[in-house]
Protein backbone atom coordinates (compact mmCIF):
# COMPACT_ATOMS: atom_id res chain seq x y z
CA UNK A 1 0.00 0.00 0.00
CA UNK A 2 1.40 3.36 -0.98
CA UNK A 3 -0.50 5.86 1.10
CA UNK A 4 -3.50 6.43 3.26
CA UNK A 5 -6.32 8.41 1.67
CA UNK A 6 -9.30 10.16 3.06
CA UNK A 7 -12.17 7.94 2.01
CA UNK A 8 -14.60 10.85 2.27
CA UNK A 9 -13.13 12.31 -0.91
CA UNK A 10 -12.02 9.04 -2.46
CA UNK A 11 -11.92 8.70 -6.21
CA UNK A 12 -11.29 5.48 -8.13
CA UNK A 13 -7.81 6.77 -8.93
CA UNK A 14 -6.95 6.73 -5.23
CA UNK A 15 -7.29 2.94 -5.16
CA UNK A 16 -4.80 2.37 -7.98
CA UNK A 17 -1.18 1.69 -7.19
CA UNK A 18 1.72 3.14 -9.15
CA UNK A 19 2.33 -0.24 -10.83
CA UNK A 20 1.16 -0.30 -14.42
CA UNK A 21 -0.73 -3.36 -15.67
CA UNK A 22 1.24 -5.56 -18.05
CA UNK A 23 -1.84 -7.10 -19.65
CA UNK A 24 -2.17 -7.17 -23.43
CA UNK A 25 -3.88 -4.11 -24.91
CA UNK A 26 -7.56 -4.92 -25.17
CA UNK A 27 -7.57 -7.38 -22.24
CA UNK A 28 -10.87 -7.41 -20.36
CA UNK A 29 -9.05 -7.35 -17.03
CA UNK A 30 -8.38 -3.61 -17.37
CA UNK A 31 -12.11 -3.03 -17.04
CA UNK A 32 -12.33 -5.26 -13.98
CA UNK A 33 -9.53 -3.29 -12.33
CA UNK A 34 -11.42 -0.11 -13.13
CA UNK A 35 -14.66 -1.59 -11.77
CA UNK A 36 -13.01 -2.64 -8.50
CA UNK A 37 -11.60 0.85 -7.94
CA UNK A 38 -14.98 2.42 -8.70
CA UNK A 39 -16.76 0.06 -6.31
CA UNK A 40 -14.29 0.72 -3.49
CA UNK A 41 -14.48 4.48 -4.04
CA UNK A 42 -18.27 4.39 -4.08
CA UNK A 43 -18.30 2.45 -0.80
CA UNK A 44 -15.73 4.86 0.64
CA UNK A 45 -13.71 1.98 2.04
CA UNK A 46 -10.35 2.90 3.46
CA UNK A 47 -7.64 1.10 1.44
CA UNK A 48 -6.06 -0.16 4.64
CA UNK A 49 -9.32 -1.92 5.47
CA UNK A 50 -9.41 -3.83 2.19
CA UNK A 51 -7.32 -6.85 1.18
CA UNK A 52 -7.24 -8.38 -2.28
CA UNK A 53 -5.95 -11.94 -2.47
CA UNK A 54 -5.12 -13.75 -5.70
CA UNK A 55 -3.51 -16.88 -7.09
CA UNK A 56 -1.56 -17.13 -10.31
CA UNK A 57 -2.40 -16.06 -13.84
CA UNK A 58 -2.87 -12.87 -15.83
CA UNK A 59 -5.87 -11.72 -13.81
CA UNK A 60 -4.21 -12.71 -10.53
CA UNK A 61 -1.81 -9.80 -10.96
CA UNK A 62 -4.58 -7.49 -9.88
CA UNK A 63 -3.52 -6.96 -6.22
CA UNK A 64 -0.31 -5.31 -7.45
CA UNK A 65 -2.31 -2.70 -9.30
CA UNK A 66 -4.39 -1.72 -6.31
CA UNK A 67 -3.54 0.58 -3.45
CA UNK A 68 -5.03 -1.79 -0.87
CA UNK A 69 -3.40 -4.62 1.01
CA UNK A 70 -2.78 -7.55 -1.31
CA UNK A 71 -1.43 -11.07 -1.41
CA UNK A 72 -0.33 -12.69 -4.68
CA UNK A 73 -0.45 -16.28 -3.51
CA UNK A 74 0.13 -19.75 -4.89
CA UNK A 75 -1.63 -21.14 -7.94
CA UNK A 76 -5.22 -22.04 -7.05
CA UNK A 77 -4.75 -21.23 -3.36
CA UNK A 78 -6.24 -17.75 -3.21
CA UNK A 79 -9.44 -18.90 -1.51
CA UNK A 80 -7.85 -20.73 1.44
CA UNK A 81 -5.54 -17.77 1.98
CA UNK A 82 -8.46 -15.37 1.92
CA UNK A 83 -10.47 -17.64 4.20
CA UNK A 84 -7.68 -17.59 6.77
CA UNK A 85 -7.39 -13.83 6.50
CA UNK A 86 -11.10 -13.21 6.89
CA UNK A 87 -11.38 -15.55 9.86
CA UNK A 88 -8.45 -13.86 11.57
CA UNK A 89 -9.48 -10.33 10.61
CA UNK A 90 -13.27 -10.23 10.18
CA UNK A 91 -13.11 -6.42 10.17
CA UNK A 92 -11.40 -6.40 6.76
CA UNK A 93 -13.20 -6.37 3.44
CA UNK A 94 -11.59 -9.30 1.66
CA UNK A 95 -11.80 -9.66 -2.11
CA UNK A 96 -10.41 -12.67 -3.93
CA UNK A 97 -9.51 -12.40 -7.59
CA UNK A 98 -8.28 -14.77 -10.25
CA UNK A 99 -8.96 -16.52 -13.48
CA UNK A 100 -10.80 -19.61 -14.64
CA UNK A 101 -7.74 -21.87 -14.61
CA UNK A 102 -6.65 -20.74 -11.17
CA UNK A 103 -10.13 -20.91 -9.68
CA UNK A 104 -11.81 -23.85 -11.36
CA UNK A 105 -8.95 -26.22 -12.16
CA UNK A 106 -5.99 -25.89 -9.83
CA UNK A 107 -8.17 -24.31 -7.18
CA UNK A 108 -11.38 -26.16 -8.01
CA UNK A 109 -11.58 -28.02 -4.74
CA UNK A 110 -11.09 -24.82 -2.76
CA UNK A 111 -13.83 -23.18 -4.81
CA UNK A 112 -16.34 -25.85 -3.77
CA UNK A 113 -15.50 -25.59 -0.10
CA UNK A 114 -15.35 -21.80 -0.04
CA UNK A 115 -18.91 -21.78 -1.42
CA UNK A 116 -19.91 -24.39 1.16
CA UNK A 117 -18.33 -22.56 4.12
CA UNK A 118 -20.02 -19.31 3.18
CA UNK A 119 -17.46 -17.04 4.80
CA UNK A 120 -17.97 -13.36 4.02
CA UNK A 121 -15.72 -13.09 0.95
CA UNK A 122 -16.21 -11.70 -2.55
CA UNK A 123 -14.70 -13.93 -5.21
CA UNK A 124 -14.17 -12.28 -8.61
CA UNK A 125 -13.28 -14.70 -11.38
CA UNK A 126 -12.19 -13.20 -14.69
CA UNK A 127 -13.11 -15.98 -17.07
CA UNK A 128 -11.54 -15.90 -20.53
CA UNK A 129 -11.75 -19.64 -21.09
CA UNK A 130 -8.02 -19.98 -21.63
CA UNK A 131 -4.68 -20.11 -19.81
CA UNK A 132 -3.35 -16.81 -21.13
CA UNK A 133 -0.18 -16.40 -19.09
CA UNK A 134 1.24 -19.68 -20.42
CA UNK A 135 0.32 -18.71 -23.98
CA UNK A 136 -3.05 -20.15 -24.68
CA UNK A 137 -3.99 -23.62 -23.44
CA UNK A 138 -7.52 -24.92 -22.81
CA UNK A 139 -8.93 -24.23 -19.34
CA UNK A 140 -11.88 -25.84 -17.52
CA UNK A 141 -14.34 -23.43 -19.15
CA UNK A 142 -13.00 -23.76 -22.71
CA UNK A 143 -15.47 -25.03 -25.30
CA UNK A 144 -14.83 -28.71 -26.18
CA UNK A 145 -14.22 -27.96 -29.86
CA UNK A 146 -11.71 -25.15 -29.30
CA UNK A 147 -8.75 -26.39 -31.33
CA UNK A 148 -6.42 -23.40 -31.42
CA UNK A 149 -3.85 -24.77 -28.96
CA UNK A 150 -1.18 -27.22 -30.06
CA UNK A 151 -1.91 -29.22 -26.90
CA UNK A 152 -5.50 -29.83 -27.98
CA UNK A 153 -5.36 -29.76 -31.79
CA UNK A 154 -8.78 -31.41 -32.07
CA UNK A 155 -10.30 -29.62 -29.09
CA UNK A 156 -10.53 -31.01 -25.59
CA UNK A 157 -13.69 -32.97 -26.29
CA UNK A 158 -14.61 -32.40 -22.64
CA UNK A 159 -17.70 -30.63 -21.39
CA UNK A 160 -16.83 -27.26 -19.90
CA UNK A 161 -17.21 -26.44 -16.24
CA UNK A 162 -20.29 -24.34 -15.41
CA UNK A 163 -19.09 -22.20 -12.53
CA UNK A 164 -22.37 -20.55 -11.60
CA UNK A 165 -24.24 -23.83 -11.41
CA UNK A 166 -21.45 -25.36 -9.35
CA UNK A 167 -21.36 -22.31 -7.05
CA UNK A 168 -25.08 -22.53 -6.43
CA UNK A 169 -24.95 -26.28 -5.80
CA UNK A 170 -22.01 -25.87 -3.45
CA UNK A 171 -23.75 -23.19 -1.40
CA UNK A 172 -22.55 -19.73 -2.53
CA UNK A 173 -24.79 -17.03 -1.09
CA UNK A 174 -24.62 -14.50 -3.94
CA UNK A 175 -24.09 -15.29 -7.61
CA UNK A 176 -23.72 -12.80 -10.43
CA UNK A 177 -22.39 -12.70 -13.94
CA UNK A 178 -21.00 -9.48 -15.39
CA UNK A 179 -19.15 -8.44 -18.51
CA UNK A 180 -15.91 -6.53 -18.70
CA UNK A 181 -17.47 -4.59 -21.56
CA UNK A 182 -19.52 -2.81 -18.93
CA UNK A 183 -17.12 -1.68 -16.20
CA UNK A 184 -19.68 0.60 -14.57
CA UNK A 185 -22.32 -2.13 -14.40
CA UNK A 186 -19.62 -4.44 -13.05
CA UNK A 187 -18.80 -1.87 -10.36
CA UNK A 188 -22.43 -1.78 -9.28
CA UNK A 189 -22.58 -5.58 -9.03
CA UNK A 190 -19.34 -5.63 -7.05
CA UNK A 191 -20.80 -3.18 -4.55
CA UNK A 192 -23.81 -5.48 -4.12
CA UNK A 193 -21.57 -8.52 -3.83
CA UNK A 194 -19.34 -6.93 -1.20
CA UNK A 195 -22.36 -5.78 0.82
CA UNK A 196 -24.09 -9.14 0.63
CA UNK A 197 -23.18 -11.26 3.66
CA UNK A 198 -21.47 -14.58 3.05
CA UNK A 199 -19.65 -15.92 0.03
CA UNK A 200 -20.33 -13.84 -3.08
CA UNK A 201 -19.28 -15.16 -6.44
CA UNK A 202 -18.94 -12.71 -9.33
CA UNK A 203 -18.25 -14.36 -12.66
CA UNK A 204 -16.77 -11.88 -15.12
CA UNK A 205 -16.77 -12.55 -18.84
CA UNK A 206 -13.38 -11.00 -19.53
CA UNK A 207 -12.11 -11.64 -23.05
CA UNK A 208 -8.59 -12.73 -23.88
CA UNK A 209 -8.23 -10.96 -27.21
CA UNK A 210 -4.81 -12.53 -27.77
CA UNK A 211 -5.63 -16.25 -27.50
CA UNK A 212 -9.42 -16.17 -27.80
CA UNK A 213 -9.90 -13.29 -30.29
CA UNK A 214 -13.42 -14.48 -31.10
CA UNK A 215 -14.42 -13.37 -27.59
CA UNK A 216 -14.55 -9.82 -28.93
CA UNK A 217 -18.02 -10.85 -30.03
CA UNK A 218 -19.11 -11.18 -26.38
CA UNK A 219 -19.66 -7.44 -26.39
CA UNK A 220 -22.52 -7.93 -28.86
CA UNK A 221 -23.84 -11.11 -27.28
CA UNK A 222 -24.07 -10.33 -23.57
CA UNK A 223 -27.37 -8.93 -22.35
CA UNK A 224 -29.03 -8.18 -19.05
CA UNK A 225 -30.85 -11.17 -17.56
CA UNK A 226 -34.56 -10.55 -18.14
CA UNK A 227 -35.44 -11.55 -14.57
CA UNK A 228 -35.09 -10.22 -11.06
CA UNK A 229 -32.47 -11.84 -8.88
CA UNK A 230 -34.02 -14.62 -6.86
CA UNK A 231 -33.37 -15.91 -3.37
CA UNK A 232 -35.02 -19.21 -4.25
CA UNK A 233 -32.20 -21.66 -4.92
CA UNK A 234 -34.33 -24.08 -6.93
CA UNK A 235 -35.56 -21.28 -9.19
CA UNK A 236 -31.98 -20.04 -9.57
CA UNK A 237 -30.87 -23.58 -10.42
CA UNK A 238 -33.42 -23.86 -13.21
CA UNK A 239 -32.36 -20.52 -14.62
CA UNK A 240 -28.64 -21.21 -14.41
CA UNK A 241 -28.98 -24.68 -15.92
CA UNK A 242 -30.78 -23.30 -18.93
CA UNK A 243 -29.13 -19.96 -19.61
CA UNK A 244 -26.53 -19.59 -22.34
CA UNK A 245 -23.83 -18.12 -20.07
CA UNK A 246 -24.29 -14.70 -21.61
CA UNK A 247 -26.96 -13.23 -19.32
CA UNK A 248 -25.50 -10.66 -16.99
CA UNK A 249 -26.71 -9.36 -13.67
CA UNK A 250 -27.30 -10.64 -10.16
CA UNK A 251 -28.77 -14.12 -10.59
CA UNK A 252 -29.06 -15.35 -7.02
CA UNK A 253 -28.87 -13.77 -3.59
CA UNK A 254 -29.47 -16.17 -0.79
CA UNK A 255 -29.85 -15.75 2.93
CA UNK A 256 -27.78 -18.60 4.28
CA UNK A 257 -26.09 -17.97 7.58
CA UNK A 258 -22.55 -16.67 7.19
CA UNK A 259 -19.98 -18.90 8.80
CA UNK A 260 -17.77 -17.14 11.26
CA UNK A 261 -15.88 -19.29 13.74
CA UNK A 262 -15.57 -17.86 17.22
CA UNK A 263 -12.06 -18.15 18.51
CA UNK A 264 -10.67 -17.60 21.93
CA UNK A 265 -7.63 -15.61 20.88
CA UNK A 266 -4.63 -15.23 23.11
CA UNK A 267 -1.84 -12.88 22.21
CA UNK A 268 1.43 -14.72 21.94
CA UNK A 269 4.86 -13.14 22.13
CA UNK A 270 6.60 -13.87 18.76
CA UNK A 271 9.73 -14.90 20.66
CA UNK A 272 7.76 -17.82 22.10
CA UNK A 273 7.01 -18.98 18.56
CA UNK A 274 10.68 -18.83 17.67
CA UNK A 275 11.41 -21.41 20.35
CA UNK A 276 9.29 -23.92 18.48
CA UNK A 277 11.55 -23.69 15.46
CA UNK A 278 14.83 -24.20 17.24
CA UNK A 279 16.79 -27.21 16.00
CA UNK B 1 -35.02 -6.65 -13.72
CA UNK B 2 -31.27 -6.71 -14.29
CA UNK B 3 -30.23 -3.88 -16.55
CA UNK B 4 -26.97 -2.07 -17.11
CA UNK B 5 -27.59 0.33 -19.96
CA UNK B 6 -28.33 3.91 -19.04
CA UNK B 7 -29.16 6.52 -21.62
CA UNK B 8 -26.58 9.28 -21.88
CA UNK B 9 -28.47 12.14 -20.36
CA UNK B 10 -31.75 10.92 -18.93
CA UNK B 11 -31.10 12.37 -15.50
CA UNK B 12 -30.00 15.84 -16.60
CA UNK B 13 -32.86 18.18 -15.82
CA UNK B 14 -31.13 20.93 -13.86
CA UNK B 15 -27.91 22.94 -14.05
CA UNK B 16 -26.32 21.16 -11.05
CA UNK B 17 -27.12 17.79 -12.69
CA UNK B 18 -25.67 19.02 -15.98
CA UNK B 19 -22.45 20.05 -14.23
CA UNK B 20 -22.25 16.82 -12.21
CA UNK B 21 -22.74 14.62 -15.26
CA UNK B 22 -20.36 16.54 -17.53
CA UNK B 23 -17.76 16.42 -14.76
CA UNK B 24 -18.29 12.66 -14.51
CA UNK B 25 -17.86 12.43 -18.28
CA UNK B 26 -14.55 14.32 -18.25
CA UNK B 27 -13.38 12.41 -15.19
CA UNK B 28 -14.10 9.12 -16.93
CA UNK B 29 -12.33 10.36 -20.08
CA UNK B 30 -9.29 11.46 -18.04
CA UNK B 31 -9.10 8.06 -16.32
CA UNK B 32 -9.42 6.20 -19.59
CA UNK B 33 -6.69 8.30 -21.23
CA UNK B 34 -4.47 7.51 -18.22
CA UNK B 35 -5.20 3.78 -18.57
CA UNK B 36 -4.33 3.94 -22.26
CA UNK B 37 -1.15 5.88 -21.47
CA UNK B 38 -0.15 3.20 -18.95
CA UNK B 39 -0.80 0.49 -21.54
CA UNK B 40 1.35 2.22 -24.13
CA UNK B 41 4.14 2.88 -21.65
CA UNK B 42 4.24 -0.81 -20.73
CA UNK B 43 4.29 -1.72 -24.42
CA UNK B 44 7.23 0.58 -25.08
CA UNK B 45 5.40 3.25 -27.01
CA UNK B 46 6.45 6.30 -24.96
CA UNK B 47 5.53 8.96 -27.51
CA UNK B 48 1.93 7.76 -27.66
CA UNK B 49 1.83 7.31 -23.89
CA UNK B 50 2.88 10.93 -23.40
CA UNK B 51 0.18 12.12 -25.77
CA UNK B 52 -2.50 10.15 -23.93
CA UNK B 53 -1.31 11.76 -20.69
CA UNK B 54 -1.63 15.22 -22.25
CA UNK B 55 -5.17 14.36 -23.28
CA UNK B 56 -5.92 13.18 -19.76
CA UNK B 57 -4.67 16.51 -18.43
CA UNK B 58 -6.91 18.37 -20.89
CA UNK B 59 -9.92 16.41 -19.65
CA UNK B 60 -8.96 17.14 -16.04
CA UNK B 61 -8.72 20.82 -16.92
CA UNK B 62 -12.16 20.78 -18.52
CA UNK B 63 -13.58 19.08 -15.46
CA UNK B 64 -12.06 21.79 -13.25
CA UNK B 65 -13.57 24.49 -15.50
CA UNK B 66 -16.99 22.85 -15.33
CA UNK B 67 -16.73 22.61 -11.54
CA UNK B 68 -15.81 26.30 -11.34
CA UNK B 69 -18.94 27.19 -13.23
CA UNK B 70 -20.95 25.40 -10.56
CA UNK B 71 -19.27 27.10 -7.62
CA UNK B 72 -21.68 27.49 -4.74
CA UNK B 73 -24.12 24.93 -6.13
CA UNK B 74 -24.81 21.62 -4.47
CA UNK B 75 -24.06 19.03 -7.13
CA UNK B 76 -25.79 15.65 -7.05
CA UNK B 77 -23.68 12.56 -6.38
CA UNK B 78 -23.32 10.54 -9.56
CA UNK B 79 -22.50 6.83 -9.26
CA UNK B 80 -20.57 5.26 -12.16
CA UNK B 81 -23.58 3.12 -13.07
CA UNK B 82 -25.84 6.16 -13.33
CA UNK B 83 -24.41 7.00 -16.73
CA UNK B 84 -23.06 5.51 -19.87
CA UNK B 85 -21.57 8.14 -22.17
CA UNK B 86 -21.52 6.82 -25.70
CA UNK B 87 -19.28 9.76 -26.61
CA UNK B 88 -16.34 8.38 -24.64
CA UNK B 89 -16.86 4.68 -25.34
CA UNK B 90 -14.16 5.05 -28.02
CA UNK B 91 -11.63 5.40 -25.21
CA UNK B 92 -12.26 1.95 -23.80
CA UNK B 93 -9.16 -0.13 -23.19
CA UNK B 94 -10.80 -2.97 -25.13
CA UNK B 95 -11.55 -0.88 -28.22
CA UNK B 96 -9.38 -2.99 -30.48
CA UNK B 97 -10.57 -1.22 -33.61
CA UNK B 98 -8.73 1.92 -32.55
CA UNK B 99 -6.20 0.90 -29.92
CA UNK B 100 -3.03 -0.94 -30.92
CA UNK B 101 0.31 -1.17 -29.16
CA UNK B 102 2.04 0.14 -32.29
CA UNK B 103 -0.37 3.02 -32.80
CA UNK B 104 1.17 6.38 -33.64
CA UNK B 105 0.50 9.92 -32.35
CA UNK B 106 -1.59 10.51 -35.46
CA UNK B 107 -3.96 7.72 -34.42
CA UNK B 108 -4.18 9.10 -30.89
CA UNK B 109 -5.13 12.59 -32.03
CA UNK B 110 -7.55 11.26 -34.61
CA UNK B 111 -9.23 9.12 -31.92
CA UNK B 112 -9.39 12.02 -29.46
CA UNK B 113 -10.91 14.25 -32.14
CA UNK B 114 -13.67 11.75 -32.86
CA UNK B 115 -14.35 11.50 -29.17
CA UNK B 116 -14.46 15.28 -28.73
CA UNK B 117 -16.84 15.69 -31.65
CA UNK B 118 -19.18 13.15 -30.03
CA UNK B 119 -18.99 15.07 -26.77
CA UNK B 120 -19.97 18.26 -28.58
CA UNK B 121 -22.89 16.41 -30.20
CA UNK B 122 -23.94 15.19 -26.76
CA UNK B 123 -23.94 18.74 -25.38
CA UNK B 124 -25.66 20.10 -28.48
CA UNK B 125 -28.37 17.49 -28.11
CA UNK B 126 -28.82 18.52 -24.48
CA UNK B 127 -29.01 22.21 -25.32
CA UNK B 128 -31.69 21.52 -27.91
CA UNK B 129 -33.83 19.07 -25.99
CA UNK B 130 -33.94 20.45 -22.46
CA UNK B 131 -36.65 22.93 -21.63
CA UNK B 132 -35.57 23.54 -18.05
CA UNK B 133 -34.49 27.08 -17.44
CA UNK B 134 -30.82 27.82 -17.83
CA UNK B 135 -29.64 24.47 -19.17
CA UNK B 136 -29.29 25.57 -22.78
CA UNK B 137 -26.85 28.48 -22.21
CA UNK B 138 -24.72 26.40 -19.82
CA UNK B 139 -24.60 23.48 -22.27
CA UNK B 140 -23.66 25.92 -25.04
CA UNK B 141 -20.91 27.39 -22.88
CA UNK B 142 -19.56 23.89 -22.27
CA UNK B 143 -19.72 23.23 -26.00
CA UNK B 144 -17.57 26.27 -26.64
CA UNK B 145 -15.01 24.99 -24.16
CA UNK B 146 -14.99 21.64 -25.95
CA UNK B 147 -14.61 23.50 -29.26
CA UNK B 148 -11.41 25.13 -27.98
CA UNK B 149 -9.99 21.69 -27.33
CA UNK B 150 -11.00 20.59 -30.80
CA UNK B 151 -8.93 23.47 -32.19
CA UNK B 152 -5.94 22.30 -30.15
CA UNK B 153 -6.38 18.74 -31.44
CA UNK B 154 -6.66 19.92 -35.04
CA UNK B 155 -3.36 21.71 -34.61
CA UNK B 156 -1.81 18.53 -33.22
CA UNK B 157 -3.10 16.61 -36.22
CA UNK B 158 -1.04 18.89 -38.46
CA UNK B 159 2.01 18.20 -36.30
CA UNK B 160 1.61 14.44 -36.54
CA UNK B 161 1.30 13.21 -40.14
CA UNK B 162 -0.54 10.02 -41.03
CA UNK B 163 1.83 7.01 -40.88
CA UNK B 164 2.51 4.48 -43.65
CA UNK B 165 -0.17 1.90 -44.36
CA UNK B 166 1.92 -0.90 -42.79
CA UNK B 167 2.35 0.84 -39.43
CA UNK B 168 1.02 -2.14 -37.46
CA UNK B 169 3.28 -4.73 -39.03
CA UNK B 170 5.34 -6.48 -36.35
CA UNK B 171 7.86 -9.14 -37.42
CA UNK B 172 8.40 -10.17 -33.81
CA UNK B 173 5.00 -10.01 -32.16
CA UNK B 174 4.97 -10.23 -28.37
CA UNK B 175 2.35 -12.96 -28.11
CA UNK B 176 2.10 -16.14 -30.17
CA UNK B 177 -0.11 -19.16 -29.53
CA UNK B 178 1.72 -22.21 -28.26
Amino acid sequence: MNKAISSAAATPKDYKSSNKPVWCPGCGDFSVLSAITKALAHMKLEPENVAVVSGIGCSSRIPAYLNTYGFHGLHGRALPLATGLKVARPDLTVLVAGGDGDGFSIGGNHFLHACRRNIDLTYIVMDNQVYGMTKGQASPTTAPDWARSKLTPHGTGINPFYPLVIALGAGANFIARVSSHDPNGTARTLVEAIRHPGFSFVHVLSPCITYQPEQREWKKLVRPAPVEATSDASQAARRLMTDDNLYIGVLYHGNRRTYHPQFETTAVDPSQLEDGFLV
Amino acid sequence: MNTTDKPDCDAIHSIPALIAYTCAMESEAADRYQDLADQMEVHNNPEVAELFRKLSALSDQLKADYLNSGEGMELPQVAPWDYRFECIELLRTDNMDDIHYLMTPYHVVELALRCKKRQVEFLMNLSKTRDEEGITPVAQDFMQQQAKHISVLKQWLIDYPEPDANWQEDYDPPTLQE
